[in-house]
């Protein structure tokens, strides 16, 4: 019997062992293989989970290679998408750190087999923090149903849910925020009846808030962490959803009113200035690295919603004193989008000072779902702005945040099937360039994105496990009354 | 003597759980069927691996798969009925199973028929999963499995716990069941204080709470969501509104809602349609109950109800506005059981095929081309299957579109319908809403500007409807008889107006509720707007 069994289980060696077709008297094709996600060319860091794809038509037999200049070969053969074995994978990285990997597809097609020419993924020496976290969301906003702030090892498929909103009936979370990549230092949202702002530092508890005050428009949003972690920057806005009258535009959010506030974690004070508390319209904040300069966007005054088309943004900066909380006496233009017709979002710096990102559109602010929309960068030396050709695609382009080596680029694209935003990372250059992004992998790319209902939102690198006290977050939501921001004239 | 007379019980038993099958089944397929396409509807089940993994995110995931498998089946006609039935059955069985351990064979079946009973009656409810009742059979199947058990009593007390444990993880509130039997089963054996280990399992959802992200409420009693509910044959007569409606039966939609002639916004708003559908919306207008406007267009907002949030994308999709459409469909779908709702996606994949945004189509359609009912009507609408009849169905509604871009609220209806009238004149769906949006919000003077606008240069005499609003603005502005020739007015209705006009100064209010209950005259005076919210 157990002879029987042993020749059983050698068949079964041999048989998996030989289970692959050789590919012989292929034909070559002078041209890339389709495949789905676009992997070709893409820069990916060395830690990245595998690249899995398939070919775009359908075939009776792809064959996959993967090859680098050490000993590791990856080859498999499917009908559909192959999953990429890690542990080889890993391995095939690490062996082309600073150069790359070739990736040979060949297709069987009635009998015959297809080469097509080989593909290379890059392998960049530049590290990478080692999670993104997103919040997840159905593209509806007046009401929301299930959703939540999750986040995703990048070495594997791993996601976990930090926060869902199934925790309190009827709440929305979101516009999650760490320091510079630390979630030691957060803040998010909780929308809904029992709403508030959360506040964490390694040396103060996690908090809920009221953040909105006698002095300012609305609650406070879209935060931005000082460096220093004693101070997060927001915008109040007075905001309004309307519905463009065009299928192909969708939803346009525009503001009646906007300021820039800063608030003091330390002494729970909203601090802010004449000079962002104007007939203007300020909003999108952010610190430069060093904790110096405040930068925003900034547009005239305009009669909203019938000059919704005339109303752009330019990006702004003012100066900003750490030590006492006070800001400069002027406003600095550092890009006059106006002048290209144009108007700014996002303004996010890099982390080592020589670079802003943001989003370029036609009009307003609301990015998200301006087809025309791409990432720009503005060299903070020279002065010039220039879009990001290797990242920007014919579909959306909108939220961006750096790596905390500001090498590398998390942003979302809605490129994929036009009406939900997917995550995409991109090496950035010393020079500023960024090379051709990736979408994050998934074990079968493919099927996931399409049946996945929910748009990546607010993408951001993190260099840690978000970790949440769970049963503290709700009892605080549950409380009626919640400490307050106080206001502060400067 | 004993055996006859245990088989003879035997029979009889069979006989009953049959015959109360057999109830139940005429129940749910003869007067509540409507509710049972709906709920397969408010669901989207793929033959998916990714999908299927996602069962681990939550409590009770044996459950929950095998309540959503099963629930697929409610699509086919006699399919719900004959699931719903089976399942009970097999709850019968099994109930029947684990409490004969306990009790004598008429006990423990008159428990388990009641149970049963009571089951039916919580799947009566729209929201109720059948993983709830699947649950059940999961809980009554571990304390069958314990009962039996022939250890000594520590081994025996480990062993149930490790049960009731995986029975939690994989059935969710059923453990509560299995830990209740157990523990009648550990008193009818002389209980012993060792027993008390089986409440370690009570500690599993405070310690899985934080992991699965749900309220502790839901903790224990997930998938369950309803403990008690009755039949509402009201909501049966909306739902074969709304499923006769996805079905394009619109002679149906009409006749159902005269059979039951509802004071309901919903019912209203499937009268609306179907009458627009069949090209009669103002002839047929005010012979229905009309809560103002609110019953051509569903009001979204945070009060809306689940339903209205439903059904709302279906005038917007009739009339070709696919920017609310949509909009009304992903809060469909982000409202329906687990986010996932077919009808929803269906729809969704007809707006972008519309729209030309293939990207978008070939996402629903690959997702429904993963499902079990509507795998053949994805294939049949990807572009290189369609046949001539839905190209010119896309071609048509394409025509209504609107090129013209422009912001409105989401609720701003008047400006919605004059966009799309502003592309074609010739759309009359958008036409009759605009108009009758107009005289059911009892404003004359849009009614008489758009009528002007969209309908006068037709040059076609107008229908009853707008001829009474039409005289009334002539009557108001004192206009003369060049105005009057102007609009090609029916002289029979000129002369009914003058009658209605001197029974009214004569507040004769008797003859005008005889003579001229339907007429826009009698509406325009007396209805008492509503502002319903559904």
């Amino acid at each position: 019997m157990r002879l029987y069994l042993s020749y059983i289980f050698l068949l079964l060696v041999l048989f998996s062992c030989s289970s692959k077709e050789e590919v012989s008297n292929s034909q070559q094709v002078s041209s890339l293989p389709d495949i789905q996600p676009d992997y070709i060319g893409v820069t990916v860091p060395s830690v990245i989970a595998p690249l899995n794809f398939s070919m775009a038509d359908n075939f009776e037999l792809t064959d996959f290679v993967f090859s680098g200049k050490g000993n590791t070969t990856i080859h498999l053969q499917s009908s559909s998408t192959p999953e990429i074995p890690i542990n080889k994978w890993k391995d095939l990285l690490s062996e082309n750190i600073g150069d790359s990997i070739k990736v040979e597809v060949s297709v069987k097609t009635e009998n015959q087999w297809l080469s097509y020419l080989p593909f290379f993924i890059h392998v960049s020496a530049d590290p990478i923090d080692e999670s993104i976290c997103y919040r997840l969301i159905a593209p509806g906003y007046e009401v929301y149903s299930k959703m939540g702030i999750y986040q995703r090892t990048l070495a594997d498929f791993k996601q976990d849910a930090i926060l869902e909103n199934t925790l309190v009936s009827g709440s929305c979370v979101n516009c999650h925020s760490f320091k510079q990549t630390d979630p030691s230092y957060l803040t998010f949202h909780v929308r809904g009846d029992h709403g508030a702002t959360f506040v964490a530092t390694p040396d103060k508890e996690i908090t809920a808030y009221s953040t909105k005050t006698d002095s300012t428009l609305s609650p406070s949003v879209y935060p931005y962490w000082h460096p220093s972690g004693d101070y997060i920057a927001y915008s109040n806005n007075m905001t309004r959803q309307t519905f463009h009258t065009r299928e192909s535009e969708r939803i346009e959010v525009f503001d009646f009113k906007s300021d820039v506030t800063v608030y003091n974690v330390k002494t729970n004070e909203i601090i802010t200035s004449p000079l962002l508390k104007t007939e203007n319209f300020e909003t999108f904040p952010s610190f430069s690295p060093d904790g110096k300069r405040l930068y925003f966007t900034c547009a005239g005054p305009k009669n909203m919603p019938a000059e919704f088309r005339d109303i752009q943004y330019n990006l702004c900066a003012i100066d900003f004193d750490p030590a006492t909380g006070s800001f400069g006496n002027h406003i600095d233009t550092l890009f006059y989008a106006e002048g290209m017709n144009k108007s700014v979002t996002f303004p996010r710096p890099s982390y080592d000072g020589r670079f802003i990102m943001f989003t370029l559109i036609d009009f307003g602010q609301f990015s998200i779902w301006h087809k025309e929309a791409d990432l720009w960068m503005l060299d903070l030396a020279t002065g010039e702005a220039k879009p990001l050709d290797g990242i920007n695609s014919n579909d959306t382009e909108s939220y961006h945040s750096w790596s905390s080596n500001s090498r590398w680029t998390v942003f979302s694209s809605r490129r994929g099937d036009g009406l939900y935003t997917r995550p995409y990372i991109a090496h950035i250059n010393e020079n500023g360039e960024a090379d051709k992004a990736f979408l994050l992998p998934q074990k079968d790319p493919v099927n996931f994105y399409k049946e996945l209902l929910f748009s990546y939102n607010i993408p951001e690198f993190s260099n840690a496990p978000v970790k949440l006290n769970i049963p503290e977050i709700e009892e605080q939501l549950m409380q009626e009354e919640k400490p307050s921001f106080s206001f502060k004239s400067n | 003597m004993v055996n006859r007379g245990m088989i003879k019980s035997r029979k009889i038993g069979i006989a009953v759980a049959l015959l109360w099958g057999i109830i139940c089944f005429l129940f749910f397929q003869f007067f509540y069927p409507y509710h049972l396409f709906h709920r397969e509807q408010m669901q989207l089940f793929l033959f998916e691996p990714g999908y299927l993994f996602s069962y681990f995110n939550k409590p009770a995931w044996l459950a929950s798969l095998l309540g959503d498998f099963l629930t697929q089946f409610f699509y086919y006609i006699g399919g719900g009925a004959v699931t719903i039935t089976l399942t009970l059955l097999v709850l019968i069985a099994t109930g029947f199973w684990s409490l004969k351990k306990l009790f004598s064979g008429l006990p423990a079946f008159t428990i388990i028929l009641l149970i049963a009973s009571w089951e039916a009656l919580r799947n009566t409810g729209v929201v109720y999963p059948l993983s709830a009742t699947v649950a059940l059979i999961g809980g009554f199947a571990i304390a069958g499995i314990g009962l039996s058990l022939k250890l000594k009593q520590t081994p025996r007390v480990f062993v149930n716990l490790l049960l009731l444990l995986i029975g939690y993880w994989i059935f969710g509130y059923g453990a509560w069941v299995a830990l209740l039997l157990l523990l009648t089963g550990e008193f009818k054996n002389h209980f012993k204080i060792i027993s008390v280990v089986y409440f370690a399992v009570l500690i599993l959802p405070f310690l899985l709470r934080p992991h699965y992200l749900v309220p502790l409420r839901d903790a224990f009693q997930y998938p369950m969501n309803l403990f008690w509910n009755t039949p509402d044959l009201h909501e049966e007569e909306i739902f074969a509104m709304s499923i006769e409606s996805d079905r394009g039966n619109w002679d149906e939609v009409l006749k159902t809602a005269r059979k039951y002639d509802q004071n309901d916004q919903n019912a209203t708003y499937y009268y609306n349609l179907a009458s627009s559908h069949l090209n009669q919306l103002p002839e047929n207008l005010l012979d229905y109950y009309q809560p103002g406007e609110y019953g051509l267009f569903l009001k979204l907002s945070y009060r809306s109800s689940f339903l209205s949030i439903l059904f709302s994308n279906q005038a917007w999709f009739w009339v070709g506005d696919l920017t609310m459409s949509e909009h009304s469909t992903v809060l469909g779908q982000i409202f329906s059981y687990n986010q996932r709702s077919s009808r929803m996606v269906k729809r969704m994949a007809e707006i972008n095929l519309i729209a030309g945004e293939e990207k978008a189509a070939d996402k629903y359609l690959t997702m429904l081309e993963h499902t079990l009912c509507y795998r053949k009507w994805a294939q049949n609408r990807r572009p290189e299957n369609q046949s001539e009849a839905f190209k010119k169905w896309i071609i048509r509604k394409r025509l209504n579109c609107s090129s013209v871009d422009t912001l409105r609220a989401n609720n701003d209806v008047v400006a919605s319908l004059r966009n799309l009238l502003d592309h074609n004149p010739t759309n009359k769906a958008a036409r009759d809403y605009l108009l009758c949006f107009q005289l059911l919000s009892k404003n004359i003077d849009g009614f008489v500007a758009d009528y002007n606008a969209y309908a006068k240069p037709l040059g076609t005499a107008p229908c009853e409807l707008y001829t009474q609003a039409l005289l009334i603005s002539l009557a108001r502005n004192n206009a003369g008889p060049k105005e009057y020739l102007a609009y090609k007015l029916d002289k029979s209705l000129v002369d009914d107006f003058w009658k209605y006009t001197e029974l009214y100064k004569k507040r004769d209010s008797k003859s005008l509720g005889e003579e001229f209950k339907s007429s826009y005259w009698f509406y325009y005076h007396f209805a008492t707007i509503k502002v319903g919210e559904g």
